[in-house]
């Protein structure tokens, strides 16, 4: 009982501490979360919906650097499902962007970025593995990923690159299979099918087709 | 005594000579012998009509004559008239000469002066003469119509031809008129001979016997129906089945109205469920919007994990 008011004083005094923060960025937080997750199971109309909601939440601060963000969580999204697209939303918007991290992120999706500096930080690494296209380093980028939906972007970023192997597209069926992301997972193990295909391990490749048929078959009318 | 008879008679033949003399004088002055004349030339294009001692008349009045006329050398027609003093006065320069030829009544000048103060004309002034012809304006406006008298004969012509089409209308209607006379049938004259005639008899007679086939085929049609009729309309016909048919319809129906009306009672039942739900929904709202009012007030109070700044994937 002591240690419990121990821990609540410790805590009231760090909320004291911690500042105000607005509702709309809690609320953008929550609906950029759920936007993400509900893309990579593959529930489309509820992402379209938390998609306008987070664009919503956004639009409150009238700032082009903060409405961006909303349309470059979409690309991302994108890109990190294997859809790669120019984000055209976002080409509108640049010459009312300040923040040069949400212009290297568009450089970064729509394909734009030549050389590191115009990645955004957190990608910097993959593209210059990508550069000499050493696959056994990119997949050892990848398995010291933490977080899952960085893990997908970069697992993207190599097979658009052509740099990858089907280890590579593992270790993001892998990550997406944990969180429950089963579009993700689909496409990645597609992927790999196409991989093992295209180097004649039919073996593998029909453990592949069975392990997909389990959810596709499910799927399928009556 | 003697020379007093003698002075008598003396007298009387001077009286009487005297009288001749002032008779004389009197006519004389009268025709104007001594009252002196003005002379004027007119020019026109025609002499007909013209004729010496022909009145000129002004406002009506006569008040002078030709005097004379004759054909220049230019083709023209100068005729000379002769003006009394007295009247002189009347015709200057401005006068107009226009030569009258009325349709009845003899052929007259005309002289009109609109400005009687203007120069009076001298002896060599020649004055234009105007032509009002009566006659010729007359045989113009007959023209046209002597025209359609003509047309009129002409078409009088055609139409009591030989050939025309009244004249064979008539022969035809004189023929009919004989053929009535000798009381041949309307068939025999329509049909030209007397067989065709015997013909139509014979076809009108075969018309008749077909037309009373046709009566016995109606009232074959009608047995049939007054059959029909007892098959559809009696008392073990075909309508009485309907009949019975429509009444279980109608308590069929009248079970289904029963059967409607509970169906709208559950209805409004439904629809007050309805409102008790939407009731429900608002206390829900009510209630979601407590919670996010308090999450709001908790996220104020908790210390956060959250970075300040949105960050992308």
């Amino acid at each position: 009982m002591r240690l419990f008011f121990c821990i609540l004083s410790i805590l009231f005094l760090i909320s004291c501490g911690a500042g105000h923060i607005p509702a709309w960025k809690q609320n953008a937080a929550a609906d950029t979360a759920n936007f993400i997750e509900t893309s990579f199971v593959g529930n489309e109309s509820y992402a379209s919906k938390y998609f306008d909601k987070l664009l919503e939440d956004f639009r409150m601060t009238v700032d082009p650097d903060e409405i961006v963000k909303a349309y470059l969580t979409k690309c991302v999204v994108r890109f990190a499902l294997l859809e790669y697209s120019e984000c055209r939303e976002v080409a509108e918007m640049l010459p009312l962007l300040k923040n040069e991290e949400n212009t290297a992120y568009y450089n970064f999706v729509s394909g734009k970025a030549r050389k590191s500096e115009d990645f955004p930080k957190k990608y910097r690494d993959i593209f210059e593995i990508s550069q000499n296209c050493n696959v056994e380093k990119a997949n050892s980028e990848l398995s010291s990923e933490k977080n899952p939906t960085t893990l997908l972007i970069k697992a993207s970023f190599l097979v658009k690159n052509n740099c990858y192997d089907a280890e590579t597209a593992g270790f993001a069926i892998k990550a997406a299979s944990k969180e429950g992301w089963k579009k993700v997972v689909l496409k990645y193990l597609a992927l790999q099918l196409s991989y093992f295909e295209k180097h004649g391990d039919m073996q593998n490749a029909e453990l592949l087709k069975k392990r997909m048929e389990l959810v596709v078959s499910e799927e399928l009318p009556e | 005594m003697k020379s007093s008879a003698n002075f008598r008679v003396g007298l009387f033949l001077i009286l009487s000579l005297f009288m001749i003399a002032c008779f004389i004088v009197f006519i004389l002055v009268k025709k104007n012998v001594f009252t002196n004349h003005l002379y004027y030339t007119l020019s026109s294009s025609t002499g007909e009509g013209i004729t010496e001692g022909m009145p000129l008349l002004f406002s009506g009045f006569e008040i002078g004559k030709v005097e004379h006329f004759e054909l220049d050398s230019k083709g023209t027609v100068l005729v000379l008239v002769k003006v009394p003093e007295e009247h002189a006065h009347r015709i200057n320069k401005s006068s107009v000469f226009t030569l009258e030829r009325p349709l009845i009544g003899s052929s007259r000048f005309i002289v009109t002066t609109p400005n009687i103060t203007d120069t009076p004309a001298d002896s060599n002034y020649v004055f234009e003469t105007q032509m009002v012809d009566d006659i010729n304006e007359v045989i113009k406006k007959l023209q046209p119509m002597v025209e359609k008298i003509d047309e009129i004969a002409t078409n009088l012509k055609t139409l009591t031809d030989e050939k025309s089409h009244l004249n064979k209308t008539l022969v035809h209607v004189e023929k009919i008129t004989n053929d009535l006379a000798q009381k041949r049938g309307i068939i025999e004259m329509m049909a030209g001979d007397k067989a065709a005639a015997a013909q139509f008899r014979e076809g009108v007679a075969h018309l008749n016997n077909s037309l009373g086939e046709i009566e016995t085929l109606i009232s074959n049609a009608n047995k049939t129906l007054v059959k029909a009729d007892d098959q559809i309309l009696g008392d073990e016909g075909t309508l009485s089945k309907v009949n019975a048919i429509v009444e279980d319809v109608n308590k069929k129906m009248a079970d289904l109205d029963i059967l409607i009306a509970s169906l709208i009672k559950s209805g409004e039942n439904l629809q007050e469920g309805t409102k008790d739900m939407d009731v429900l929904r608002k206390d829900l709202d009510s209630i979601i919007n407590s919670v996010n009012s308090m999450v709001k007030d908790v996220r104020k109070v908790l210390p956060t994990t959250q970075d300040k700044e949105i960050k992308l994937p």
